[in-house]
């Protein structure tokens, strides 16, 4: 029998320990997967070819991909040295929703959205609900065949008045998004963009006057959490807040207060403050409790008391129409006139009780109540 | 020293960021700890939350779903959840006879007492200890049964979700009775791990019950029953607009919970997946979904072992191979009736000191008796084989310990342990006695190869081997693989 030493034994152990602990390895087919074309591949609209590669100009994060390789919202991939979106048209996630659930209190009450989604996402929050779709590949989920056409008359036969862009990121499926909003435009139905808002200007120009309304998911107001939370940044966020109001999407602003992370006071009123000096006193701020979820799944609920709180801060500081969500509770989810201080529209979850505004105006004292009535 | 160097506490201010700590106790089903934040109170399980106050969804929606059902539920039975609001919902229907909750962990509400009042009222019976005793024991016949526990993430709760849990569930329940389990939601996509849970959710319950619902909500609720069940909570719940916060007709809209009922039920249809005693599927289906958090590609995970087991064997002289072989039975063998023991009694947090003390003593005297024997050619095929009977009988003594008394099924288990661990520690010295005449390093080689086997082993039973196959099909694997170095030539 040979002989075997310890020297030998370790170098061997070592060796064979090391391979087998290398996933990336093992994940080698990701790769190759990336490098081909299918179906629902379209060329991206934002890009630019540089000596390293396709520099993809859609969001900032401005990824710069040789070929074969993906961009990190999983749905970009440099072939041949031109970039192309993986999702056009094959949506993971299809749903009939209310449009309160997205959520948009002040367009089209009652009424409802068909929402799609396809897998991918710029960001990478900590508390992810939607993580299994949004830190994935589309050729890793079970896909619909749905193109914008088939998209816009599903919509239809749902009796839906929007198409809401939703769950996982919109920006990630771009191209997507743009086709079908222009086919959905010229057949009456609306376009609503739920989103983190991480997008670079130039293609939120060429997007923004197809869309109707947007819910834009403001995580913090801070720098470091956003890159720390979410892997973002702040102001391209901030930046985009102000061009949808300069193109007149309708605008309604969601706040998730996660414990710990993002449930400091001073930082919340500076947000508003901001919200304020930027002119949108006017626009809906919902705050959100947040659930146990994705990696953050230690951390307990939003106490009632922070976000009742986190309100009146807003309150205070001017906005004229702040929510609660996910909380059933009175009070929480009505619009109160911002003249007389009346709830104009009484609502318990998705249903509206009472609404009281006619053609925009308050019925009791015709102060103008911002948004889209329908 | 602790109080020098407060090192847990230091951790435990980590993992309760911005938290006021109440109380962190050790109990016999492992660390409870009370933390309080703007008047909220979280209550965590081993680190891991468990509920907190100020949630009327979750209790509203665990309740009313199963309740609503029943045209005049008397007597309920809630198992965990009784602490968080649940009782006080309960006990709004007026036919409410008998409420008895039982919260697995004895520890729990005398702790949780301090800080949240229970609901006292003489229709409610608390009792504390394992469900599944209880139900075993059970006379009275239920017209509710309220499963308000966590997801099945580890065998420990597994237990409650189980084909065999689920049967015995049925006995106890009157036959237009109810029984609800809720688990994590689906969400708006389900991938291959979601469909896994939901399937062995629905496949599990539907072997037991005629009807079941699924209503999509905070959680996604399976409601199964004899009697026809429906999804219409919204027209169920017509006149609690004002006694419910959430539950009433204007939260409920049976359009969307319909249009996602739909989509649990097509996206599992070509699943067919059961979770058993034997078989826990759906902690492998949990864990699979965990990894899925932290890296896109899963089937390294499921390799891994197998490798792992596998390319050690290939790399070491083969009278290595018989010691490593031996390590990575006798530990998986270990992992496997812990996991025996945790499934027959409820807990293991406290016992784990007494099985592994007994598997280390095991291994002490079974090297002790070896030395008394010096035939090595005689000896060894003799002892592979006792070792292989001896884990080959374990899933007969799982059957047993299921009908016999505690202290019964006590013993067994130790003498389960005792006798892999015994005869692996007699393999021990009888590969070096009989190796270590020439070979000066034999003993050093050997004892590395039996833990390099180890740890192979407890990989492999823990992440592949038991979920996978099950209790019966991993002994008969071990047992098999156990045989393996009989057909090595063994030379000096």
């Amino acid at each position: 029998m040979d002989k075997i030493s310890k020297r030998e034994f370790i170098q061997k152990g070592v060796l064979c320990m090391g391979g087998i602990l290398c996933p990336n390895i093992l994940d080698a087919g990701n790769s190759f997967a990336a490098e081909k074309l299918w179906k629902w591949s379209r060329e991206a609209i934002f890009y630019t070819v540089t000596p390293r590669g396709v520099k993809c100009g859609i969001c900032p994060n401005e990824c710069t991909l040789r070929p074969g390789e993906t961009s990190q919202c999983n749905n970009r991939i440099n072939f041949n040295n031109k970039l192309y979106s993986i999702a056009y048209g094959n949506p993971c996630a299809v749903h009939v929703d209310p449009i309160e659930k997205k959520p948009l209190l002040h367009f089209l009450p009652q009424s409802t959205a068909y929402s799609i989604a396809t897998a991918g996402c710029n960001m990478a929050c900590l508390n992810c609900q939607n993580w299994d779709i949004s830190q994935t590949s589309p050729k890793k989920t079970r896909n619909y065949d749905l193109m914008p056409e088939k998209v816009v008359n599903e919509c239809l036969r749902n009796q839906c008045q929007s198409i809401a862009y939703t769950y996982s990121e919109p920006i990630s499926f771009y191209e997507y998004v743009y086709d079908t909003s222009v086919i959905a435009r010229s057949k009456g139905i609306k376009n609503v963009f739920i989103s983190n808002g991480f997008i670079n200007p130039e293609p939120l120009k060429k997007l923004a006057p197809y869309l109707d309304a947007a819910n834009i998911n403001l995580k913090s107001f801070s720098d470091t959490i956003y890159q720390k939370l979410n892997a973002g940044k702040l102001q391209p966020i901030l930046n985009t807040l102000k061009t949808l109001k300069e193109y007149n999407v309708w605008l309604e602003i969601t706040n998730l207060i996660v414990p710990s992370w993002t449930d400091d006071f001073d930082m919340i009123k500076r947000m508003c403050d901001w919200l304020m000096t930027n002119g949108f006193a006017e626009y809906p701020l919902h705050f959100s409790r947040f659930h146990p979820s994705y990696k953050l799944t230690q951390l307990p609920e939003t106490p009632l008391q922070i976000l009742i709180k986190a309100r009146t801060i807003a309150e205070k500081a001017g906005m004229k129409y702040v929510y609660i969500g996910n909380v059933p509770s009175a009070g929480m989810e009505n619009t109160k006139c911002p003249g007389c201080k009346k709830i104009v529209v009484e609502r318990k979850g998705f249903t509206v009780i009472s609404n009281n505004i006619d053609k925009g105006k308050c019925k009791y004292c015709g102060t103008k109540v911002n948004g889209n009535w329908g | 020293m602790f109080k020098i160097f407060p090192l847990s506490n230091l951790i435990k201010n980590s993992l309760f960021n911005n938290q006021k700590i109440l109380v962190s106790k050790e109990t016999t089903h492992g660390n409870i700890t009370i933390t309080e934040n703007a008047g909220q109170y979280n209550i965590f399980d081993n680190g891991n939350l468990f509920f907190s106050t100020d949630n009327n969804i979750l209790s509203e929606e665990y309740v009313h779903y199963a309740m609503l059902q029943h045209k005049n539920p008397k007597s309920v039975l809630l198992v965990s959840g009784g602490m968080s609001g649940m009782i006080y919902e309960i006990l709004k229907y007026p036919g409410i006879e008998n409420i008895n909750y039982i919260e697995p962990n004895p520890q729990l509400i005398p702790l949780l007492s301090k800080y949240i009042a229970p609901t006292i009222d003489n229709r409610v019976h608390f009792y504390n200890g394992d469900p599944r005793k209880y139900i075993k024991n059970a006379k009275e016949k239920y017209d509710i049964v309220i499963m308000a526990i966590a997801d099945p993430t580890s065998l420990q709760i597994n237990r409650l979700y189980t084909l065999e849990f689920i049967q015995a569930l049925k006995e106890c329940i009157s036959p237009e009775g109810i029984v609800l389990y809720g688990i994590t939601s689906a969400g708006n996509y389900m991938g291959k791990e979601k469909k896994e849970i939901a399937a062995a959710m629905f496949y599990n319950l539907k072997k037991n019950f005629r009807f079941i619902a699924i209503i999509p909500g905070e959680r996604d609720y399976y409601i199964a029953s004899d009697s026809t069940v429906s999804i219409k909570i919204s027209e169920l719940s017509a006149g609690w607009e004002d006694k419910n916060l959430y539950v009433n007709p204007y939260y409920m809209d049976d359009e969307s919970i319909s249009q996602r009922n739909d989509f649990i039920l097509n996206s599992i249809k070509n699943h067919r997946t059961i979770n058993t005693d034997e078989r826990p599927t759906l902690v492998f289906s949990h864990s699979m979904q965990f990894i899925s958090k932290f890296s896109q590609t899963k089937g390294w995970i499921i390799l891994l072992p197998l490798i792992l087991l596998l390319t050690p064997l290939f790399l070491i002289k083969s009278y290595a191979r018989g010691m490593f072989v031996a390590g990575l039975t006798a530990s998986s063998i270990e992992i496997t009736l812990i996991f025996i023991f945790q499934l027959i009694f409820g807990y293991i947090y406290s016992a784990i000191g007494v099985i592994i003390a007994v598997f280390m003593g095991g291994l002490a005297i079974g090297a002790i008796v070896a030395n008394k024997f010096t035939t090595f050619k005689n000896t060894l095929p003799m002892i592979i084989l006792l070792l292989a009977i001896s884990i080959a009988i374990v899933p007969v003594c799982f059957r047993l310990m299921n009908n016999i008394d505690k202290f019964a099924g006590i013993i067994i288990i130790l003498i389960n342990i005792l006798l892999p661990s015994f005869l692996t520690g007699f393999l021990f010295t009888t590969y070096s006695n009989y190796l270590s005449v020439e070979k000066i390093n034999a003993p050093t080689l050997i004892y590395a190869s039996d833990l390099f086997g180890s740890a192979f082993g407890v990989i492999a039973v823990t992440v592949y081997l038991l979920p996978v196959w099950g209790i019966s099909n991993t002994c008969y694997i071990l047992a098999g693989i156990n045989l393996f170095p009989l057909f090595t030539n063994y030379r000096r």
